[in-house]
């Protein structure tokens, strides 16, 4: 063998968006699109879609879960299908009964702990390489009429609730988080049905004024 | 012009003067019009003509299903002018004629009539040999409208709408049951078809200022609540199961969901029917009053009134007060009740017939109303002879009885009774969650229907969940709103029922003599409501005359189905914007990169194979097969379907989901499975691969991963082993590196042992491949020494990138999946779902070795057990053509011809550059299995093609690409 390898992420969405990318910037190894042009900032207030599949996660599922996640530190919603955020922003998803997700928040280290723990009796690791996508702006919520037969008023970032729907066609996990009053989306999906996803949502946002926006335009959405 | 002076309800911009053209000539009309309205007002009263006589016809309901006023509006063709706005530099024409509406050549068929009697194609056009040109004249002289096939592509969105109650119709009653919902607490939607709300509320007024402040005071409640949205120019089209509602408006489909839905549709006024009731100037009386009320358009100078309820006089008083004369009230029934409308009337000298009906219309010479001819008619509807009587008149307002517009009730599922006092059918049980009021449910007194849809709205908000603690009781009609028998004969017919085939009423008289006594067979003898309309004006009458004739009740005739949608809706609106899911690989952008012509797979879209400038396809094929078994290339298999198994018992689970066995295996070893269903019939295979003593990794077909790991959820919820599934096919990329170069290949990226004695044929090993954790798996599907590498799907792309470079000095390359079907058919490999079909067991495809019946117990197990006992029906083998064929070459699914009778099936074939012969696998009689036996495939033009039957493997059929190599 040559020399070590440092392999690069790839994001599930980097066909979809090396056509329209015009800056790019490496995050958490994988490389992600800083800007898609001038535009990014006119659109994140309208129908913003961006690209958060950089953030790594880790699932587990089985009835040894919880406990195995506490064990790990990691704190997990008491209601199914809800979500919590920990005080280090790590996102904690209850998928049904006893299956989770965990996202990290940027710099965070939960996933890489549960992927180097050995599962304990009823555990089961669900490698997670999902597209991460977040929807914001005025018109999000009619984005989601447009492509969700789910009612998104349901899902209020204060009742943390979560749901698993179909959009566009596409399975997806779905929740409702809040930045400085406004309502935003979450979305995570297979990422072999990203590309389909991403490119369906940006088709419709663009009639609402919306489309793609870079990391770099993302602020604090990307963060949180 | 007949404009009036301003109406407080009108929709017209006075301001706005809007120009166009109508067959040729240049018209004026007022923002706010609709066609029909625009044209009646600058005194065009011919606005169409019928589908089969080609007569002359004019506004006939003015209720947005008017199949009288159908245009073509450029590349729009069948607009409905009665409900379309008229827009500036409008360029329209009648649909349905031959030279124009004026001199439309196929006006003479009104002539032939008598030669056309209803079914008359069934009789006339059934020779086989001529039927091709009978459905080209056909084609030709019916169909309503061209289409321009040069019309742009519209996309158009859809979308979805939640809300608690949804209120169907904004007339009195719907606005009341929205008021009463919201105010319980319900966030509510009231939807109308209409330009605006209101409904017949502001316009059947009966010249009583009072009555439209009763509507127009609930309107300006609904605008002003907050809880509530008015959804004006939008019509619910159809009602599917758990309350979901397309609501369609000019620019798209909204499927609106609800917990409640009242129905508060009102009803359709009917046409009576009498001798030339189509002629311009006669229309329902409702026709007549959005005339005047929305258009401030005078419907007529003269008007006679047909009557048969308390509607008529009102009718009769918006004319007066319109300023058009009113020569008689005939009213069917046989007296006429006292009422403060008749006494109204007579005070201003409109004289009243009680037991009068309209005998015939005639015509002027432009073949518009100038007159009727009234008389007498006794209590069983028969005319009275020698009561004849001619009346000049250029208006006749039919006002005789109303249909409800329950459609979309039917279709929801409710059961309709017939009510005798009321003539009408209305809702005897209504389904959970679904609510009607007003005309609809057969409440027509304006208070009544007010109070009907308070009580309705404050039903449906208890439905959606809020307290309600009012109870309102809705009094019982006194009056019947519609006429038994509106229907006058005569001897020379042209007394319609259904304007939009023109059937008259002698033409039910022949179909129920024909014996279509039923009222589905004698809809589809007869064609009645199966016009643009749908019957909304002629199934209820047809329905009478039906019952009449057969001495049925009405109940007992029952009514035809409602099926989605009930009104026109714009195919552009049902298209709409679609999604069709397609899931890509990780290395879906590096196959486009290297220019792969893609294939569908089930949602998956994968390299069919990779163009070459100056090549063709099967030289491109031949090449990336070439290289495998000369070199070294790359195939992305990340389509299969992969899961995890884990835990204490997941031995235990494979053995009884797969026909092998698997507890016996040995950590790092790889074992070909085959699942089967419950009646022994397989339905997909893969790889099972032993990564640790409680965890199994394997693979399924790329079309059968979903429906596999459905299954297997399914099985381990019930069967409740110690051991949890997880689907790892989006998570996993994988790639099968092959070719005799594949491990000088590998190697330079690894530094796990690829010796054979350290990593064998079939045995599984994980490490890292250019950095990346990797399980890798040495199997054989296309013959040649190789890897399977799967790793996490966000390395898929990396890991391709790394190995192609890895293998630039060994001629590394791509190959696709048609690469992959030779090269395994060459191995003699199976593909599920090609080389087998859903009745294929196991023993037929030559796997006996996987099935272990000994095992106690596996999915499929009982019915191979008496499979294995019977004869086998047939036998997949291998075969060849002949050494030198030429010609045509059987394709897959061609069959295989012994003895005049079929034997078999191809299921795949291909030229194998390594036999130099076409070969295959087919399915034949078992008789003929045996190594060198001749048959025939007989192609498509059923010609012959000869085969023989050969050994499989065809390539390589000891496995010596599977030992060592250096």
């Amino acid at each position: 063998m040559n020399a070590p390898f440092a392999p690069n992420r790839i994001s599930p969405l980097f066909d979809e968006q090396a056509p329209h990318a015009a800056k790019w910037t490496q995050v958490e190894t994988m490389q992600t699109v800083a800007s898609f042009g001038s535009a990014d900032a006119a659109r994140l207030p309208l129908a913003g879609i961006g690209d958060l599949s950089f953030r790594r996660r880790a699932g587990v599922k089985g009835p040894g879960a919880a406990a195995w996640l506490n064990a790990l530190g990691i704190v997990t919603p008491e209601r199914m299908n809800s979500w919590l955020r920990m005080d280090d922003g790590t996102l904690v998803l209850r998928l049904g009964n006893t299956e989770y997700l965990v996202e990290d928040a940027p710099g965070g280290s939960h996933a890489a702990q549960m992927n180097a723990a050995a599962p304990a009796h009823g555990v089961y690791p669900v490698p997670r390489y999902d597209a991460a996508l977040v929807v914001a702006g005025r018109n999000a919520l009619e984005l989601t009429r447009q492509t969700c037969a789910f009612d998104f008023t349901t899902l209020s970032p204060a009742a943390q609730g979560l749901a698993m729907t179909s959009m566009v066609g596409v399975g997806v996990t779905a929740v409702a988080m809040e930045s400085g009053g406004e309502t935003y989306y979450r979305l995570w999906c297979d990422g072999t049905y990203g590309g389909y996803l991403w490119a369906t949502l940006v088709e419709v946002a663009s009639d609402l004024g919306g489309g793609a926006v870079g990391l770099e335009s993302l602020g604090r959405l990307a963060q949180q | 012009m007949k404009r009036l002076p301003a109406m407080p309800d009108e929709w017209l911009d006075r301001s706005r003067t809007v120009r166009f053209r109508f067959e040729g000539r240049t018209f004026e009309g007022l923002s706010g019009d609709s066609i029909a309205s625009a044209l009646w007002a600058a005194g065009q009263r011919s606005q169409g003509r019928s589908f089969k006589y080609h007569r002359v016809r004019g506004i006939l309901s003015a209720a947005n299903h008017d199949v009288n006023v159908m245009l073509q509006d450029g590349p729009k063709l069948n607009t409905r002018g009665d409900v379309v706005a008229v827009r500036e530099g409008m360029d329209l024409t009648a649909v349905n004629t031959f030279g124009g509406l004026a001199n439309d050549k196929a006006r003479h068929l009104n002539k032939l009539s008598r030669f056309l009697p209803v079914g008359f194609y069934y009789k006339a056009f059934h020779n086989k040999r001529l039927f091709p040109l009978w459905e080209k004249m056909f084609r030709r002289i019916t169909g309503l409208g061209v289409v321009d096939f040069s019309t742009p592509h519209i996309r158009t969105q859809k979308r979805y709408d939640f809300c608690d109650v949804l209120v169907i119709g904004a007339g009195p009653s719907g606005l009341a049951a929205a008021l009463s919902a919201a105010e319980a607490g319900a966030s509510v939607v009231v939807c109308d078809e209409n330009a605006r709300a209101g409904g017949s509320g502001l316009f059947q007024l009966g010249a009583d200022a009072a009555r439209r402040q009763h509507t127009a005071s609930l309107l300006q409640q609904v605008k002003s609540n907050p809880r509530i949205r008015l959804l004006e120019g939008t019509y619910a089209g159809a009602y599917y199961a758990d309350r979901w509602v397309p609501l369609i408006d000019e620019n798209r489909m909204t499927k609106m969901r609800a917990k409640s839905v009242i129905l508060a549709s009102g009803a359709y006024e009917q046409p009576s029917v009498f001798r030339n009731n189509d002629l311009p100037g006669i229309m329902n009386g409702s026709a007549m009053q959005r005339l005047i009320y929305r258009y401030a358009v005078k419907p007529c100078s003269t008007a006679v009134v047909l009557a048969a309820n308390a509607d008529g006089y009102r009718v009769a008083l918006d004319l007066l007060a319109a300023g058009a004369a009113v020569a008689a009230v005939l009213d069917m029934r046989a007296s006429v009740p006292a009422s403060p409308l008749a006494d109204a009337l007579r005070a201003k000298g409109v004289e009243i017939l009680g037991g009068h009906a309209v005998y015939e219309a005639h015509a002027d010479g432009k073949g518009e109303l100038a007159g009727v001819t009234a008389c007498r008619i006794d209590g069983a509807g028969r005319v009275v002879s020698g009561s004849q009587r001619r009346i000049s008149c250029d208006g006749v307002a039919m006002s005789t009885g109303w249909s409800p517009a329950a459609n979309l009730l039917y279709q929801a599922g409710t059961r309709m009774r017939f009510d005798d006092l009321l003539q009408q059918f209305v809702p005897e049980q209504l389904p959970e969650g679904v609510f009607a009021c007003g005309k609809v449910n057969g409440v027509f007194r304006l208070e009544s229907r007010i109070t009907d849809g308070q009580r309705a709205g404050l039903a449906a908000a208890a439905n959606a969940g809020f307290e309600v603690s009012a109870s309102i009781t809705v009094p019982a009609e006194t009056e019947s709103p519609s006429h038994a028998w509106p229907v006058v004969a005569h001897p020379d017919g042209k007394n319609f029922v259904d304007f939009d085939e023109d059937l008259q009423v002698k033409d039910f008289e022949n179909a129920v003599q024909e014996g279509y006594d039923n009222i589905e067979l004698l809809k589809r003898f007869s064609t009645v409501g199966m016009g643009p309309s749908q019957g909304k004006h002629s199934n209820m009458t047809a329905l009478r005359i039906l019952a009449r004739l057969t001495g049925k009740s009405p109940q007992q005739v029952g009514t035809t189905t409602a099926r989605p949608f009930f009104h026109p809706v714009p195919l552009s609106h049902l298209a709409g914007r679609g999604f069709s899911p397609q899931r890509h690989s990780p290395l879906h952008g590096r196959h486009a990169a290297a220019g792969a012509v893609f294939m569908q797979a089930g949602a998956w879209e994968r390299p069919e194979y990779y163009a070459v400038p100056g090549k063709s396809r099967i030289d491109c094929i031949r090449e990336e097969a070439r290289r495998v078994r000369t070199a070294v290339a790359l195939i992305d298999v990340g389509t299969l379907g992969k899961l995890e198994i884990r835990g204490p018992q997941a031995a235990e689970f494979l053995n009884r989901v797969y026909t092998g066995r698997y507890d016996n295996m040995k950590v790092g070893a790889t074992r070909y499975a085959v699942m089967c269903d419950d009646s022994g019939v397989l339905s997909d295979e893969g790889v099972v691969a032993r990564i640790a003593e409680d965890v199994f990794y394997f693979t399924t077909t790329s079309s059968g991963a979903a429906t596999v790991y459905r299954e297997l959820s399914r099985l381990n919820i019930e069967w409740k082993l110690d051991c949890g599934l997880i689907n790892l096919t989006g998570s996993y990329s994988a790639m099968n590196l092959a070719g005799p170069a594949s491990r000088k290949v590998l190697a330079q990226l690894t530094d796990m042992d690829l010796s054979s004695a350290a990593f064998p044929y079939l045995a599984v090993r994980t490490g890292t491949v250019a950095g990346i954790p990797a399980r890798m798996m040495r199997v054989g599907f296309v013959g040649e020494w190789g890897y399977e590498i799967h790793i996490p799907a966000e390395y898929g792309a990396t890991l391709w990138d790394a190995l192609m470079k890895a293998g630039e000095s060994s001629g590394i390359g791509p190959f696709g999946v048609e690469a992959q079907r030779l090269l395994r058919l060459e191995k003699g490999h199976l593909i599920v779902s090609q080389d087998t079909d859903g009745l294929t067991n196991p023993f037929e495809v030559g796997m006996d070795w996987a099935v272990k019946l000994d095992k106690p117990f596996f999915t499929g197990k009982r019915s191979l057990q008496i499979v294995r006992k019977m004869p086998l029906k047939r036998k997949l083998v291998g075969f060849r053509l002949g050494e030198n064929h030429s010609g045509e070459v059987p394709k897959e699914c061609h069959l295989i011809i012994q003895d005049g009778d079929i034997a078999g099936r191809v299921t795949s074939i291909s030229w194998s550059p390594h036999v130099g012969r076409f070969i295959g696998l087919a399915f034949v009689l078992p008789s003929m299995s045996e190594s060198g036996t001749a048959f025939q495939i007989r192609l498509t033009d059923g010609s012959m093609v000869n085969a023989e039957v050969c050994d499989t493997p065809f390539f390589d059929p000891k496995d010596e690409r599977q030992k060592e190599i250096e």
